[in-house]
């Protein structure tokens, strides 16, 4: 993971000036004062671009659906055939339905209402163009879905076949954490034989005798239970609960093995691990790992990528990751809590933070039943998804206008980096300028509480109504000099200033930015000057 | 003269911008702030105490009084806790007596009474013992001076430490001592200092303070 920042060209500080940039993820760990000037001691809820250093709120996340049922969002499969053709499934609660905008529901098949069913884009078999199904529940055998119908796996095994986990590569399906007729297995991992996902073995080690494309079965040589396969950097990394990180290693099913790839990964969670294109991410109790940086490096903390941000997860555990590549976004939701870290990759290795905090004040909470990445069936983007117990769906990093689920207003804040007056001096006569770009929306407040520090301590915060892009005309009509709209120009895209003023002095200071409404806007700069003595 | 200590902490606080109209304190005490705020206090009390001192005759509020009342064989008198000096001398406003101050002090009262017992009956000067801080009569009274009252007028300590304490002053002098003691505080908190706005100012206050118009012709 290697991005490059914007160049830093603006960022400043000294007696008598502070201009403050944005574009830095979250960095809770270090000291305020040690911070790069872009990064924030504390925040929720902006956004970050990696070329880009405004300070904007998240987009909403939308509702886009209720399913017929309401059930609760248990689950979803997306098939994207070789010729483009694109189905998706959502499962609510006991009923499976297609989806194929989101104002159509389908009922395609049932399901227990405890399954919770998965059919990712690796769980694609484009030999004969179908999706299999995996249940992390492990109640419903292996479904498949070709489009048209949805059915359960037909297999040459006794009895059912249950898969927790699915992965296809190189004409094979590694079906994980396994149920075969009644007798789990959570630590077997079964592969199909090559180009025939429905021709399985439980019994047959990979050996000389077999053929190439034979089917087989791997134990996990650590006995525990698989929670996670992915692939990346030409790796199939396979996790256990708790335990180790193994990959398979082999090219035909006459030298398959599993290999240790991580002693001490410890993964945490039924989904804490995902490929994230070019490397593996993964969620352990307090930590977030690269897989990549792990293999590379040894399990050394300065590869953690949650490592600008250890202190404000160290208590959290059963992680769901999943991964966005056209946001190029991992979303790690620990479980229970009601917040989402969302780890911008294109900043990683840009030696600036990635990691968003993102909360709500709507009933989602940041915490949904289900949540998963694929191509929303009417734009054909990828988005990040999440359901919740009464069959609303829900699309991220949506366009809506009116706040998240289309009713609730979001709530972004930033703490910045601590500035320092020189040597002893303290810092007063504090004025500057918000330089902001109007998107979308009339108005919006920003409150600017300066923290001052040092000697003396408290808080001076300053309401600044910001005139967005739909704030009316400037001149003329019925708008004229000085009712209030008419000073400044908050044309979409043209950037706007307001000054304010703040009481107050200190040997140090940072700057608390929060801004609440449904409207859109980006700070380009705060720009600060003062005199400093003492 | 209705300007409190918190009126006056709170204008010069927003003169030098540690607070605005929207964030003025409603006491003296503010964890933040404190520090601020107890400079405040100080330059206030010290510019207070100038300008009482510039002026020379007693200011309005300036001045306290009490009584003395004499006692049968007691030479030495507690004084109040808030003087700061006697305005000689204290009066019998019964029986149209007066106590002044010893000519010498007490140095040369030790030296005129080689045998202090023996002086004795109506005392007509004092001083101020200043080992014990009591008021020491000349003489020491005896049953017929006993009970004779003496009105004691002196000059009290203007000190301002609670929030509603006002100041001794018209507003328009308070007016003119918010730049003065402005300049006070930004002496000592920034290195910044403007003699002549000081200067200025406290003439200006002064000449409001005596509440005399200014002389036309000598």
């Amino acid at each position: 993971m290697v991005g490059k920042v914007a160049p830093r060209t603006t960022i400043a500080s000294n007696e008598s000036e502070i201009k403050l940039r944005f574009g830095g993820g979250m960095n809770t760990r270090a000291s305020s004062d040690e911070i790069d000037e872009r990064e924030c001691a504390d925040g929720i809820n902006f956004d970050l671009d990696l070329g880009n250093t405004q300070f904007r709120p998240r987009k909403p996340f939308d509702l886009v659906a209720t399913t017929a049922n309401a059930g609760r969002i248990n689950g979803y499969a997306q098939l994207i055939k070789t010729d483009g053709t694109v189905t998706t499934l959502i499962q609510a609660a006991g009923v499976v339905y297609q989806v194929t905008d989101w104002d159509t529901f389908v009922q395609v098949g049932t399901c227990s209402t405890s399954a919770r069913l998965r059919g990712h884009r690796w769980h694609i078999w484009n030999l004969d163009d179908v999706v299999l199904i995996s249940d992390l529940a492990g109640v419903e055998q292996v479904l498949q879905w070709d489009g048209t119908t949805l059915s359960t796996l037909y297999h040459n095994l006794a009895g059912s076949f249950i898969a927790k986990y699915i992965y296809v590569e190189d004409e094979r399906a590694y079906y994980a954490n396994c149920i075969s007729n009644g007798t789990s297995t959570p630590h077997v991992i079964v592969g199909s034989e090559r180009s025939d996902y429905t021709v399985l073995d439980t019994g047959t080690r990979p050996a000389s005798t077999l053929n190439d494309a034979d089917a087989f079965f791997l134990p996990m040589p650590d006995l525990k239970p698989i929670n996670g396969i992915a692939g990346a950097f030409g790796v199939i990394a396979i996790s256990t609960k708790r335990g180790q990180m193994f990959q398979l290693t082999g090219n035909t099913s006459k030298d398959y093995a599993i290999d240790s790839l991580f002693y001490g990964s410890y993964a945490d969670g039924d989904e804490s691990m995902v490929s994230s294109g070019n490397d593996i991410v993964y969620g352990r109790q307090g930590r977030l790992e690269s897989l990549k940086a792990t293999n590379d490096y040894g399990d050394v903390e300065t590869n953690d990528l949650s490592v600008k941000i250890s202190n404000s997860i160290e208590t959290y555990e059963d992680w769901r990751m999943v991964y966005s590549s056209r946001h190029q976004r991992v979303y790690c939701q620990p479980g229970d809590q009601t917040l989402m870290w969302v780890f911008h990759k294109p900043l990683a290795d840009s030696g600036i933070s990635p990691w968003m905090k993102w909360t709500t004040t709507h009933d989602l909470a940041m915490n949904p039943t289900t949540m998963w990445t694929m191509i929303d069936p009417e734009d054909g983007l990828e988005y990040l998804y999440g359901g919740d117990a009464t069959g609303n769906i829900y699309r991220f990093e949506g366009s809506g206008t009116s706040g998240d689920g289309g009713t609730d207003t979001i709530v972004a804040n930033r703490t910045s980096k601590m500035y320092s007056a020189p040597g002893l001096s303290q810092m007063f006569d504090l004025q500057g300028a918000v330089k902001f770009r109007p998107v979308t929306g009339e108005t919006t407040d920003l409150n600017i509480t300066v923290q001052w520090q040092g000697e003396t301590s408290f808080d001076v915060s300053a309401n600044i109504t910001l005139a967005l892009a739909e704030s009316g005309a400037v001149f003329g009509g019925s708008d004229y000099y000085g009712d209030g709209s008419a000073f400044g120009s908050h044309l979409a895209g043209r950037l706007a200033r307001e000054r304010f003023t703040i009481p107050g002095q200190g040997n140090e200071i940072q700057f608390y930015l929060e801004s609440t409404g449904t409207s859109m806007f980006q700070i380009n700069e705060i720009y600060c000057g003062f005199r400093a003595a003492g | 003269m209705s300007k409190t200590l918190l009126n006056g902490v709170n204008d010069m606080l927003t003169r030098v911008g540690i607070v605005d109209a929207n964030g003025t304190l409603s006491s003296l005490t503010n964890a933040g702030k404190q520090l601020f705020i107890d400079l405040s206090v100080q330059v206030w009390n010290e510019t207070v105490d100038e300008v009482c001192n510039m002026m020379g005759i007693p200011h309005i509020a300036e001045t306290g009084s009490s009584t003395i009342t004499l006692v049968t064989s007691t030479r030495e008198y507690a004084l109040p806790s808030n003087l700061v000096q006697i305005r000689w001398p204290l009066i019998d406003q019964t029986n149209g007596r007066y106590i002044d101050e010893y000519p010498g002090g007490y140095q040369q009262m030790r030296v005129d009474q080689q045998i202090p017992a023996d002086w004795t009956g109506m005392p007509y000067y004092a001083v101020i013992n200043p080992t014990t801080g009591y008021l020491r009569m000349e003489t020491a009274p005896e049953s017929t001076e006993n009970g004779n009252a003496y009105d004691l007028f002196y000059d009290k300590d203007l000190v301002m430490d609670t929030y509603d304490d006002t100041f001794p002053f018209s507003d328009a002098t308070y007016r003119a001592l918010l730049p003065v003691v402005t300049e006070g505080w930004e002496r000592r908190k920034r290195n910044d200092f403007d003699i002549e706005e000081y200067r200025k100012h406290l003439s200006r206050a002064l000449a409001f303070a005596n509440k005399v118009n200014r002389r036309s012709h000598w």
